[in-house]
């Protein structure tokens, strides 16, 4: 399925088809024997529902990619779990998988997501141009954003 | 559409996308009279209404499309049968600031 | 009044012009209607049973002339020459066409105004208290709080697709005229032991299908911990929600299935975890904010004036409008006016654009150019001179404004119910005219004294019929409308919920029904000060049950009481 971040489309390293590929995503319940399987310098990622309870995710145990379900772009959970991810210290890739709107682009990026993966019929009505366009729609924010944007109070701080 | 079919005889009813005003379907297109719609009073006028009603809905033109069930009067006037639909057709049933209501005239 | 800089200026510009594009990406098929709707409702716009509906946010009810002029020229130019006041102080317009909401946006920008949040599955419009700044039981005022929360909750990237809607609203005062105990989280203002300025904090009240009055999850959260405290109670709210079934998705399912206990468990588990809100607002922020609640420049004035004494003697009609719609203003020589918005048998909370421009200019010449719209549909006017109310009083009737019911039988709340609402399973709107018109006598309803009739036309509650005195369901029955009767809700302070006094009964039979209990509470009263809802909660309410049925008629069939 296509995959993007804040720059546009990119190839996606990993896969979900191959366990002996360098990159892949698995889901959460086959953790354990992916890593005891680890080829060296194996990338690992995991496919989490959205239903998950973020903290107890493994964030520290050598995961490179955690992939969050959106099954429903309504559904919001992902957001939270994202977020909370990011607060507990998780450094790696963070994935939305699924249908999300380019208008929850940004949301996503402030919550502390990188990528979004798609499928191809969302991205054919929603092409790349929409979801770069729709990053420059609101600029600023009330909220911190994890990755340090500096949010509306903190611009004002700074400005006193 | 098909899941909430009335009892025959019904009209397909919509709202405009673009003014939001109701419209309903006249076997070719959508016009803003209940007086002008086209009336499906056997099964395969039905099926045509919801056909037409399931494409329109695909095609985004309109919002919310739905059956209602009409009566017939002897000379042909067509009423709703639920008092839903006879209120979205008469428009607000109290008086207001602004000019009047009139069906199929907004 | 708080005042844009450039950053809310910013936000609110950018987020008018990403609408415009949303509109023409749904128009041009980037988005479908599944996906444009709640993009639409996030910015306010409803599709309607005639029409689109755009609700327009009034911040914790604030308003000033120029705002409202806008309000009244936009209802001029974009709908048809009128708007209406909501329960969440917003006001609303019938008959905006998709093309021109962009448009809308941006005059409403013009105004430092817009849409956003005031509906959708997010943090909707803070309210709070509408006699902010005036109260003389404040603790602290609301609206710094409001403000506050209001920054925080917009555009929030983690709470913008939560199960449900969120409403949040704030009291600085004891007596609570905000009704916190019926929204999702209730914040009432409130000095601890040691003086310190915090929040009791409220969780999980509501009305709609199943309502629930809040339950305290905090007695005391010390004032800075706001942001921090709200996002934590968010994020267990967005994780734990329900999303199976929209009826059983807002907070306060999670609070009652959950339990109260482990529901603060869980907030103060989270609370604990979180790091740090996503919004620091540090001291000199908040000052900031406050800053722009200051109280105006009032004139030193008597504590009574005697030209609003003599008006009173003067003239019997000024005087029962004098004794019915002023609340005592805490400065010496002012009071805030209720400007009613329910003449007798027109729709409550309905003003026209001539209104509007109207009370804006009362509102400049004489109450400091501001004004409050208020949960009840009301309008305020939060700081007259007691020197000037009777010349705001003769303005007011010029406009058709002064009627003299402010908390009386016929102040209505009534929802659109099914003369506009595309959710409504029968109507209201005609049901407040024709009760409105068989109570019309000022006198008697002064003798009735106050009582909240709210009226609802489904099961959601949008007019808050749970919380009315007396409380109206409308529903559908038998392919007809047939509306319920509730007793003994309260919205305020000693909040409760209203009972069902029987089965449903037809429109056309409401007023009677209505006109037999008021008549069995002034029979049942202990003396003229005892209020309905008082009555109701030490008799019960077995007395009232023969009320709903016309003597020697049946249950269906009450042609005799008929409005007229």
């Amino acid at each position: 399925m296509p995959l993007l971040d804040r720059t546009g489309l990119k190839a996606d390293d990993y896969t979900r088809d191959d366990p002996a590929a360098p990159a892949i995503i698995i889901p959460l319940a086959s953790l354990d024997e992916a890593l005891s399987n680890r080829a060296q310098g194996q990338r690992i990622g995991i496919d989490v529902p959205n239903t998950a309870v973020p903290y107890d995710l493994p964030t520290q145990a050598g995961i490179d990619l955690i992939a969050i379900a959106f099954p429903k772009f309504g559904d919001g959970r992902g957001f939270s779990i994202g977020h909370a991810l990011r607060e507990q210290g998780f450094t790696g890739t963070l994935r939305v998988w699924g249908a999300l709107l380019p208008d929850q682009f940004a949301f996503a990026l402030q919550c502390g997501f990188d990528e979004v993966e798609i499928d191809a019929d969302r991205l054919a009505r929603q092409p790349i141009e929409q979801w770069l366009a729709a990053l420059g729609d609101v600029t600023l924010s009330y909220q911190e954003s994890t990755d340090g944007t500096p949010s509306i109070f903190d611009r004002r701080t700074a400005a006193r | 559409m098909d899941a909430k079919r009335p009892a025959l005889p019904f009209v397909l009813t919509a709202n405009d996308l673009l003014s939001g005003y109701t419209v309903y379907h006249d076997g070719a297109r959508w016009v803003p009279k209940l007086a002008d719609a086209l009336v499906a009073s056997d099964p395969e006028a039905a099926k045509k209404l919801n056909d037409i009603g399931l494409a329109e809905l695909a095609r985004g033109a309109i919002v919310d499309p739905y059956l209602a069930g009409v009566s017939i009067a002897a000379d042909g006037a067509l009423t709703p049968r639920h008092f839903r639909d006879a209120y979205r057709l008469s428009g607000p049933t109290i008086a207001f600031a602004g000019p009047a209501f009139v069906p199929g005239e907004q | 009044m708080y005042r844009y800089d450039e950053f809310d200026e910013t936000i609110v510009r950018q987020r008018a012009a990403q609408f415009r594009g949303q509109v023409e990406r749904r128009i041009d098929g980037s988005l479908t209607e599944e996906e444009f709707t709640p993009l639409r409702l996030m910015n306010g716009l409803y599709l309607q049973l005639h029409a689109y509906m755009l609700r327009v946010a009034v911040p914790y009810g604030t308003l000033d002339s120029k705002q409202l002029r806008q309000l009244g020229l936009i209802a001029e130019k974009y709908d048809r020459g009128y708007g209406h006041f909501t329960t969440r102080q917003n006001i609303q317009y019938n008959w905006p066409v998709l093309k021109d909401v962009p448009d809308i946006l941006d005059l409403l920008a013009d105004v430092e105004m817009h849409a956003i949040q005031t509906s959708g599955n997010c943090i909707r419009n803070v309210t709070a208290d509408h006699f902010a700044g005036v109260a003389a039981d404040e603790v602290e005022d609301p609206r710094p709080t409001a403000e506050l929360v209001r920054q925080w909750s917009t555009l929030h990237p983690e709470f913008a697709f939560l199960p449900r809607k969120f409403k949040i609203a704030v009291t600085g005062a004891p007596d609570d005229r905000a009704a916190i105990a019926v929204h999702d989280i209730g914040l009432q203002i409130l000095r601890n032991d040691a003086g310190d300025i915090g929040y009791r904090v409220l969780v999980g009240g509501g009305m709609g299908r199943t309502p629930f009055i809040g339950k305290t999850v905090r007695q005391f959260l010390p004032k800075a911990e706001l942001l921090g405290y709200l996002e934590s109670i968010l994020r267990v709210y967005n994780l734990e929600g329900r999303r199976d079934n929209k009826y059983k998705a807002r907070v306060k399912i999670l609070v009652h299935e959950t339990g109260t206990e482990e529901f603060i468990a869980k907030v103060e588990a989270e609370y604990a975890r979180s790091p740090k809100p996503s919004v620091q607002a540090d001291p000199a922020e908040v000052e900031r904010i406050a800053a722009y609640f200051a109280p105006p420049e009032y004139d030193t004035l008597p504590a009574a004036s005697e030209a609003f004494e003599q008006a009173r003697a003067a003239d019997p009609a000024f005087e029962l409008f004098a004794a019915t719609n002023l609340f005592p203003h805490k400065i010496p020589g002012y009071t805030a006016l209720t400007v009613s918005m329910k003449p007798v048998g027109a729709p409550p909370g309905d003003a026209s654009a001539k209104q509007m421009y109207r009370l804006a200019d009362i509102a400049e010449r004489w109450s400091l150019d501001e004004l409050r719209i208020t949960h009840v549909q009301n309008v305020v006017l939060p700081h007259v001179r007691l020197d000037d109310v009777h010349a705001v009083w003769s303005a007011l009737v010029e406009a058709g404004l002064e009627t003299p019911n402010a908390g009386l039988i016929t102040d209505i709340i009534a929802c659109p119910g099914m003369d506009y609402c595309k959710l409504a399973t029968a109507r209201s709107i005609p049901i407040a005219e024709a009760i409105s018109t068989r109570f019309a006598d000022p006198v008697r309803q002064r003798d009735i004294g106050p009582l909240g009739i709210k009226i609802s036309g489904c099961i959601n509650a949008c007019g808050h019929h749970h919380v009315g005195a007396i409380g109206i369901l409308g529903l559908e029955k038998g392919g007809v409308e047939n509306y319920q009767i509730t007793l003994g809700g309260e919205p305020g302070t000693d909040a409760s919920l209203g009972e069902r006094l029987g089965a449903g009964i037809d429109g056309d039979a409401i007023p009677g029904a209505i006109e037999r209990i008021v008549d069995t509470y002034l029979d049942l009263r202990s003396d003229a000060d005892e209020p309905f809802i008082a009555t109701v909660r030490r008799v019960g309410l077995e007395p009232f049950k023969p009320a709903l049925v016309a003597p020697g008629v049946n249950v269906s069939g009450e042609s005799a009481n008929a409005p007229a």
